[in-house]
């Protein structure tokens, strides 16, 4: 008889112990897909989420005076916008900053009213990292227009406005923010830089940072450096807040999984042990009679490794099937900003299938050395 | 066909140790039917499982057509074991999730041809179990048990049968059935050695040998 028959002809015998291993092997399984599926998910809603939340790093002129800055809310310095390109040009997955935004901001008086005229580049974005820009894109000839705007020019959707002796058409309907975005009117860079006569020029870039640093890490030095190596005429200032908001929920979300994952692996693998041990236990007799019968070690071993192997592959199919079912399932109401790219992770079931047999003929080791070292003698001794 | 030479065992627990087998010495030739006889705890079933090969004695050497046992590697043991030696016991020790057929075709080593599936079968027929071939130990008599035992033990041709106590959880009918198919195998050029209480064993065996406190008191 094979060795495969005499495994499964066991594992129909005692169903309570084969059910028993598969059930605590499957939900292990299914909490591991679950959790990396979560954890997938849940990393790409907080980017977006802390996306959406705004730009939290930006670069500026060096030479600009802080004070001044954080009181008017932009640089009198300008720089040239092929600094833009420079940095946009190091874009990888190896730098912690991305999200590339050019800015030329100054304040600027419309039929008496002083507002914030603010030009916007294209966004750029590291190679892979998705192609969606942050905030609203605009077209060419168009602005947006806040609500303190729209309501002193008497402006709405659609309307024609002039900036200067540029004709403009209102893209947007306004909403209060509560914010200087009120008084502000954002253009295309290259329509605000003509308004402005700045041709080629910026005064600020806007950045977001890569939510891989941890506070223990001291993200604003190593941005700096970083930043500094490429652009070194400028400085760069971070809004903590924002920053720190990502962080932290990075943080405990890598915490969660820390703790989660190798308990749910530990206490699996105490539970197929143990499990295996019983079965040890039950099945003295017949690994003595095995023994009389001139079976050998590597035999006996390989009825209770091979159950193993077994009971993990078809666990790792159920589990890999379930923590699918769930997160396709109830993912999208965990993260709607992102539920549509949720997805299946096949890679990583296929290498469950492979890693939970060998958990399990892991879990499986010492009690199938101990059916092994088993001396038959005593229980065939017990008649 | 076995040699037992100042055969000991020693079992050692708890600090105290028992003498199960003191330099027992005998000589079983080919072809012969002996019982073994004593009271409990008299060493029979450690005689028995240290001439099969399965209990490693403290002191002293058992040969089986020549060869030294324990001498062997475990893998050489098992192999000879396997080819040479067919086990009967008391409690049966069938494997209770195989089917008849798969208890005595679990005697052959590997995967078993045609010819060995039919010669499996037709033990079972000639232990009058050919009817429930397709059962489980479980769904049988003890008898019937029994009787599987003997069929298993008898698949590989083995020279010698080792049976310890095998009618003793039987009734007299089914006990002499037993008794009978060793017998028949020893009538075949086979060899037993039988440990038992009962006498009716007694009528077949060449020779009985009476162990007491682990030493032979009478061959």
């Amino acid at each position: 008889m094979s060795v495969l028959s005499h495994i499964l002809r066991e594992m129909g015998f005692r169903k309570l112990n084969t059910l028993f291993s598969l059930l605590g092997l499957s939900l292990a399984v299914t909490v591991v897909v679950a959790s990396q599926l979560i954890a997938e998910a849940d990393e790409r809603e907080t980017r977006r989420v802390t996306r959406d939340m705004g730009f939290n790093l930006r670069l500026i002129p060096a030479k600009t005076d802080l004070t001044q800055f954080y009181r008017d809310g932009f640089s009198r310095h300008a720089m040239d916008v092929s600094m833009l390109d420079r940095l946009a040009t190091q874009l990888t997955n190896n730098v912690s900053f991305n999200h590339l935004v050019g800015s030329l901001r100054r304040e600027y008086t419309i039929n008496s009213q002083d507002v914030l005229l603010v030009g916007l580049s294209e966004t750029y974005v590291a190679p892979g990292q998705g192609k969606k820009p942050m905030g609203f894109v605009i077209k060419k000839g168009t602005i947006h227009i806040g609500s303190q705007v729209a309501l002193v020019q008497k402006k709405k959707k659609g309307e024609k406005m002039h900036i200067g002796v540029r004709e403009f058409t209102v893209a947007n309907d306004t909403i209060e923010t509560g914010t200087p975005d009120d008084i502000t009117i954002f253009a295309r860079l290259d329509d605000v830089q003509s308004v402005l006569g700045l041709a080629g020029k910026i005064n600020e870039i806007e950045a977001i940072d890569c939510l891989c640093l941890t506070a223990d890490q001291d993200p604003l030095a190593i941005l700096r450096k970083e930043i500094g190596g490429i652009l070194p005429e400028v400085q760069v200032v971070q809004k903590r807040t924002l920053a720190d908001a990502r962080a932290k929920q990075r943080q405990t979300r890598e915490k969660v999984n820390g703790v989660v994952l190798p308990s749910v692996l530990l206490a699996s693998a105490v539970w197929i042990a143990l499990l295996a041990v019983f079965n040890v236990r039950d099945r003295r007799q017949e690994i003595g009679i095995l023994r009389a019968l001139g079976k050998g070690g590597g035999r006996i071993a390989g009825l209770f490794l091979g159950k193993a192997v077994l009971v993990g592959l078809v666990a790792a199919l159920i589990g890999a099937a379930m923590g699918t079912w769930v997160v396709l399932e109830f993912g999208p109401s965990l993260f709607p900003v992102t539920k549509k790219a949720i997805h299946a992770n096949w890679p990583l079931a296929a290498q469950l299938i492979v890693a939970t047999p060998l958990f399990a003929a892991l879990a499986s080791f010492i009690p199938a050395m101990l059916a092994v070292s088993h001396d038959p003698a005593e229980t065939l001794r017990e008649d | 066909m076995i040699r037992c030479v100042e055969v000991t065992k020693i079992f050692r627990k708890n600090g105290s140790e028992v003498t199960s087998l003191d330099r027992f010495t005998a000589e079983i030739a080919e072809g012969e039917f002996v019982a073994v006889r004593g009271p409990s705890g008299s060493g029979k079933t450690t005689l028995l499982l240290t001439l099969g090969g399965m209990q490693r004695p403290s002191a002293g050497t058992v040969q089986l057509g020549g060869r030294d046992l324990y001498a062997l590697s475990p893998s050489e043991r098992a192999k000879l074991r396997s080819s040479e030696i067919g086990f009967v016991f008391q409690m049966f020790h069938l494997v209770p999730y195989l089917d008849l057929l798969g208890n005595v075709l679990l005697a052959y080593p590997g995967k078993p041809s045609e010819a060995v599936r039919q010669r499996a079968a037709g033990l079972l027929d000639e232990l009058g179990l050919a009817k429930r071939g397709s059962h489980r130990p479980g769904e049988l008599s003890a008898g019937e048990r029994q009787r599987l035992a003997v069929a298993r033990a008898l698949l590989n041709r083995p020279k010698v049968i080792l049976a310890d106590e095998p009618t003793g959880n039987l009734d007299p009918e089914n006990a002499a059935e037993v008794i009978r198919h060793l017998a028949e195998f020893h009538r075949g050029g086979g060899t037993v050695v039988l440990v038992t209480h009962g006498t009716a064993a007694e009528t077949h065996a060449d020779r009985i040998l009476r162990l007491e406190q682990g030493r032979l008191l009478a061959d």
